[in-house]
């Protein structure tokens, strides 16, 4: 592979930020990594990316508001979500909904 | 939850039309009777009205409770699990690749600052319980409070430095005070912490220690988004946190404000919140 992979990470948390950003660059990847969800949208409207991972509870606008708005410009890219509940059910199916609903 | 509450008010409006239906039927039946019969139609009603507000309040305060105790199971699994999966990752990274030294270090400093963190937690929560279950003792003993509120200070003071605020102290020295020296910490610091959680970067916080007719003031001022004022009563409720839980800007738990009422309560003190021009929120302790 003669261009790395690009990678958007969103997450609040410094430290984890700092440790998921470490291991992913050594597997080789290109990291942006950024702590909100409104700048989580500038960066990816200015940069393309492969992959982007994303955390559920950030500041002012959670996982699923960032994914959502992606959605609407952009069907193809994988999003990954991070989160620290075991129990995802409701707001995951209200994503799998809305996921569903943008997918047409 | 709302099928009782339906049920309730459903059986209140069936009691009150039984009630009309029957007063209508003896009256009709023995019209001489009439006054005797309005008389206790209207004590019934009053009790009634009376037990159905009653009910009406514990069922709302019901709904409160359980609303925050979900805000707090949130909090709690965000604030447990977040620094707990930050070391976990951290040492596995360490054990699994090749890091340079300066590499290790950091991740472990990482971990330890995060095991701080979880420790602090930990003891809020256990400090909450006990003032709760009354088990928590508060030994007092006379200590100098304007070294507490100094230590304290600057101890956070190191702690913001990678968000670049600044707080600043005007502390009036050797001011003598009888309480209990941990649970007062404990305040001074969930105080000065939520100036930091909630201020932008780069904004400084101005901590005051002084002693007025005898009186000790201590006041914590920042310059954050402020406190509405429906909201200045709400904040000091156990688990009560300001704005929605998912898009949480400041980490917490809603047990700060309440460890800080209550301990203040015990020391006869008294405390205020009030709005910081332009902006911000000022909190203002009063020992008598």
């Amino acid at each position: 592979m003669s261009q790395k992979l690009r990678i958007l990470l969103v997450e609040d948390e410094d430290h984890l930020l700092d440790a998921i950003k470490l291991n992913l660059e050594l597997e080789g990847y290109k990291v942006h990594a950024v702590k909100d969800g409104k700048t989580a949208l500038k960066v990816f409207k200015e940069e393309r990316f492969n992959l982007i991972v994303l955390d559920v509870m950030l500041p002012e606008m959670d996982g699923f508001q960032v994914c959502e708005t992606i959605r609407l410009e952009n069907a193809e890219v994988p999003i990954m979500f991070l989160t620290a509940k075991k129990h995802f059910g409701r707001p995951c199916f209200r994503f799998e909904k809305r996921s569903r609903r943008l997918f047409g | 939850m709302k099928k009782s509450i339906i049920i309730f008010y459903a059986l209140l409006l069936y009691a009150l039309i039984q009630l009309i239906s029957w007063g209508t039927l003896v009256v009709r039946l023995q019209p001489s009777r009439m006054t005797m019969i309005m008389g206790e139609g209207s004590v019934f009603l009053f009790l009634l009205c009376i037990g159905g507000y009653f009910l009406h309040q514990s069922l709302k305060r019901e709904d409160k409770l359980r609303e925050q105790q979900q805000n707090f199971l949130m909090s709690i699994t965000h604030e447990l699990k977040s620094p707990l999966a930050a070391i976990k990752l951290s040492i596995q990274t360490i054990v699994k690749r090749d890091l340079d030294k300066a590499r290790q270090v950091s991740l472990l400093n990482n971990s330890l600052k995060d095991i701080e963190r979880l420790d602090d937690l930990v003891e809020n929560m256990l400090l909450a319980t006990k003032i709760e279950n009354r088990s928590y003792s508060f030994p007092k003993e006379a200590f100098n409070f304007s070294e507490l509120v100094a230590k304290i200070t600057d101890r956070l003071q190191v702690h913001s430095c990678g968000c670049e605020q600044i707080i600043n102290a005007k502390i009036q020295p050797n001011l003598q005070l009888v309480g209990d020296k941990f649970a007062l910490s404990s305040v001074v610091t969930n105080l000065i912490e939520n100036a930091v959680k909630y201020s932008n970067p780069c904004d400084e916080i101005n901590v005051h220690l002084n002693e007025v007719d005898g009186h000790i003031h201590l006041s914590v001022l920042d310059k954050g988004p402020g406190i509405s004022d429906a909201e200045k009563m709400l904040i000091f409720d156990k688990f009560y946190r300001v704005g929605n839980e998912n898009v949480r800007k400041a980490k917490g738990t809603g047990l700060g404000l309440f460890i800080v009422k209550e301990v203040l309560q015990y020391h006869d003190a008294d405390i205020t919140v009030k709005d910081n021009l332009p902006q911000g929120s000022i909190f203002e302790v009063t020992f008598s």
